[in-house]
């Protein structure tokens, strides 16, 4: 089981030789040139000032309205992690990713013979930190394809009715993760940790300055999509989709400040603590 | 937690290896007719032959069932007009979810509809003569595409008569109406009976409306399959002694990406309650463009790394992958080796995938058996699962009669 390390102390790596890296993985949504946007400079920046070298960090900007394996997609990913692996010499790369990036990833990881890139990837990679993952699909996606999107607020992650919507329904979920994807309950393991933070609810109180991390708005329009999951969600997804492949890293009231949950809008922002938690653990 | 995957070049060096093993592994004949289709993707050539180790505590379950859906929600398509005059809305708990969206082909379409909808609706009891709107808005926003509301919980379950006035939409306009009730204790549960059909196949679903483990009788069931790019084949129904089955032949002329769903919507009545249900999954549909033989080889040797090679016919040319899970067998126990994973380009006819597992994987587990489990026939160039879940033994390395230089055996003087 992993640790979070919540000092500021100086962790001394037994890999001292390695060559580390860190590479952001966004989510659903037509990234591409806007990378940074979906994470925000502050994080960014304060997780890779983690970094021996802080240089060592690429932010993946995708297509991710497509299916997770096609070229747009996994192949984009495995354009940007390739080269960034060859042309830094990095061999101990820390991939974060957020929401449907982990299924992307899982995808580079489960089918290693896909793409002759795959191998150097995969075995250039320390672990997963897997934010809020939505390995096991969520009933708004199913409800986001059969009807419209819900609300503006959480047009970032349904928009109108894409591939990654589609792919993102429960039962499509699982017929990916019981043929294609690694990972999950009676599935052969990932080959390398795909280490899970969960959130598990949201809040959007108007006099709660917390409701404010990362924008109040797509907050308060995820509380209103948790009318559609279970008790335990963070707005888009329930927790047992975000905790179904890979290990448990922690959950959010375990390690954020003041026990504050993680709202799937706050699990990409500098919101609680999260991008220092992610600095230690480069 | 890390594991190193073992690229190893495409040698074929089986002069060296001094003991191999023909295997018949399944029934060729069994298999439907192969079809040349086109590709979905540009599929790299190059041959890729890899071994990776299997923990040691790993469970595979190697016969993973089809998707088994519990829905305690249904939806269905109305009009402007419909809405304008009322719709029914049945309930069996108190808070109904109910969603209310219109339907749009784009986007663009989407942003004409905006606002058309969210100001004017309404939902009253049916019987009630109160006059005042059962609907709690939760949606915050007040362009918002889609209006979603909860029934007041003190009007508690049953029938509703939900309504949208002065609506600013064409009569024909259609509209989704989607009532969620996580709470109820009424399931509609289906399940197909395997996750990947190939195309000449029958699909077959089994329907149950369930309230916690007591099947009701259904009132009404229809339902179809919708391929991918949105053709529709209605399904047909069966009733054995309360069973009742949805079926319907897959038939496909052209390749697409993505996968097949059912819907299928049923009604049932419980102590005086209309229970309302709909279910939606995904299924996996492939092209059968591509078989295993049914005929494999091992090639086992000391020092040589082990290796098992798959036949396989092809009648679309493409990226192929087999894949299968090593395991020693120690008497009954299965001991994990490795995963074992091959990929290759191959063109119609017969030929042959090869699986190997590296020799620093086999290092301290040679054993007199061996068994592959999960084998797996993958169409990379079209996405497609073709054949999976057979497993076979072979026989492994034995060492030769020793010629001397081991301990006498001890006698028992007479």
């Amino acid at each position: 089981m992993r640790k979070v390390v919540l000092s500021l102390g100086i962790l001394v790596s037994s890999v001292t030789w390695a060559v580390t890296g860190v590479a952001f993985v966004h989510g659903t949504g037509d990234h591409r040139g806007a990378g940074v946007e979906y994470w925000t400079s502050e994080f960014i920046n304060s997780v890779v000032s983690g970094l021996p070298d802080r240089s060592k960090y690429v932010v993946v900007a995708c297509d991710f309205t497509q299916y997770m394996w096609k070229d747009a997609a996994a192949g984009c990913l495995a354009n940007y992690l390739y080269n960034f692996i060859v042309s830094q010499g990095i061999d101990d790369l820390v991939v974060i990713t957020h929401s449907n990036g982990g299924n992307v990833i899982r995808w580079i990881l489960s089918n290693p013979t896909w793409d002759p890139r795959y191998p150097t990837i995969i075995n250039a990679i320390r672990w997963v930190n897997a934010l809020a993952p939505s390995s096991g699909g969520t009933p708004l996606a199913d409800a986001a394809i059969n009807g419209t999107v819900f609300e503006q607020g959480v047009a970032w992650l349904l928009g109108y009715k894409t591939d990654a919507v589609r792919q993102q329904q429960v039962s499509w979920m699982q017929y990916y993760n019981n043929n294609w994807l690694k990972g999950t309950p009676g599935r052969p393991s990932l080959p390398v940790g795909f280490w899970t933070v969960v959130g598990t609810d949201v809040e959007s109180a108007i006099w709660d300055p917390d409701s404010y991390c990362g924008g109040y708005q797509y907050n308060a329009a995820l509380e209103v999509t948790q009318e559609w999951l279970t008790s335990c969600s963070d707005g888009f997804l329930d927790c047992w989709s975000q905790k179904l492949a890979g290990s448990v890293w922690f959950y959010d009231y375990q390690y954020m400040a003041g026990g504050e949950p993680l709202s799937h809008q706050q699990s990409r922002r500098a919101c609680f603590g999260l991008d220092v938690i992610l600095r230690n653990d480069l | 937690m890390k594991k190193t995957i073992i690229l190893t070049c495409s040698i074929t060096a089986l002069s060296l290896l001094n003991a191999q093993e023909l295997i018949i592994f399944k029934n060729e004949n069994s298999e439907s007719q192969l079809v040349n289709v086109r590709s979905v993707r540009k599929a790299p050539t190059q041959e890729m032959i890899l071994s990776m180790p299997l923990d040691n505590k790993q469970q595979i379950n190697f016969n993973q069932e089809a998707f088994k859906d519990a829905s305690r929600e249904y939806w269905y398509k109305t009009t402007a007009a419909e809405l304008s005059k009322g719709v029914k809305i049945d309930t069996t708990v108190p808070g109904a979810i109910l969603r209310v969206a219109p339907i749009a082909n784009s986007p663009n379409e989407l942003e004409i509809k905006r606002n058309a909808l969210s100001p004017n609706i309404s939902i009253y009891k049916q019987g009630s003569s109160s006059t005042e709107n059962g609907l709690k808005t939760l949606s915050q926003e007040e362009a918002s595409l889609t209006s979603i509301f909860k029934i007041k919980e003190e009007l508690g379950s049953g029938s509703f008569i939900l309504k949208a006035q002065n609506l600013n939409a064409d009569p024909s306009t259609e509209y989704i109406v989607h009532v969620r009730e996580k709470d109820s204790p009424f399931v509609l549960a289906t399940q197909a009976t395997k996750d990947t059909y190939l195309v000449g196949e029958s699909i077959q679903v089994t329907v149950e409306l369930l309230k916690e483990d007591e099947k009701i009788d259904l009132s009404h069931y229809e339902g179809y399959l919708l391929s991918p790019n949105g053709d529709k084949i209605p399904l047909s129904f069966k009733d054995e002694n309360g069973t009742i089955t949805a079926y319907a032949k897959i038939n496909s002329r052209d390749i697409h990406q993505g996968l097949w769903e059912y819907e299928i919507h049923v009604s049932g009545n419980k102590d005086g309650i209309k229970v309302r249900r709909s279910s939606g999954v995904g299924v996996g549909v492939s092209f059968p463009t591509a078989r295993l033989t049914g005929e494999a080889r091992a090639f086992v040797a000391k020092n040589a790394p082990l290796e098992i090679h798959i036949g396989v016919e092809v009648a679309s040319p493409g990226r192929y992958e087999v894949k299968g899970y090593l395991y020693g067998l120690a008497g009954s126990r299965e001991v994990p080796i490795a995963v074992l994973d091959s990929a290759k380009w191959l063109e119609s006819g017969k030929d042959v995938i090869t699986l190997r597992a590296d020799k620093r994987l086999l290092r301290n587990k040679k054993f007199r058996k061996y068994r592959i489990k999960g084998v797996t026939l993958i169409d990379q160039s079209r996405v497609a699962i073709l054949e999976k879940g057979y497993s076979f033994d072979f026989t492994g390395y034995t060492p030769p009669p020793s010629n001397g230089g081991g301990n006498i055996p001890l006698r028992q003087k007479q």
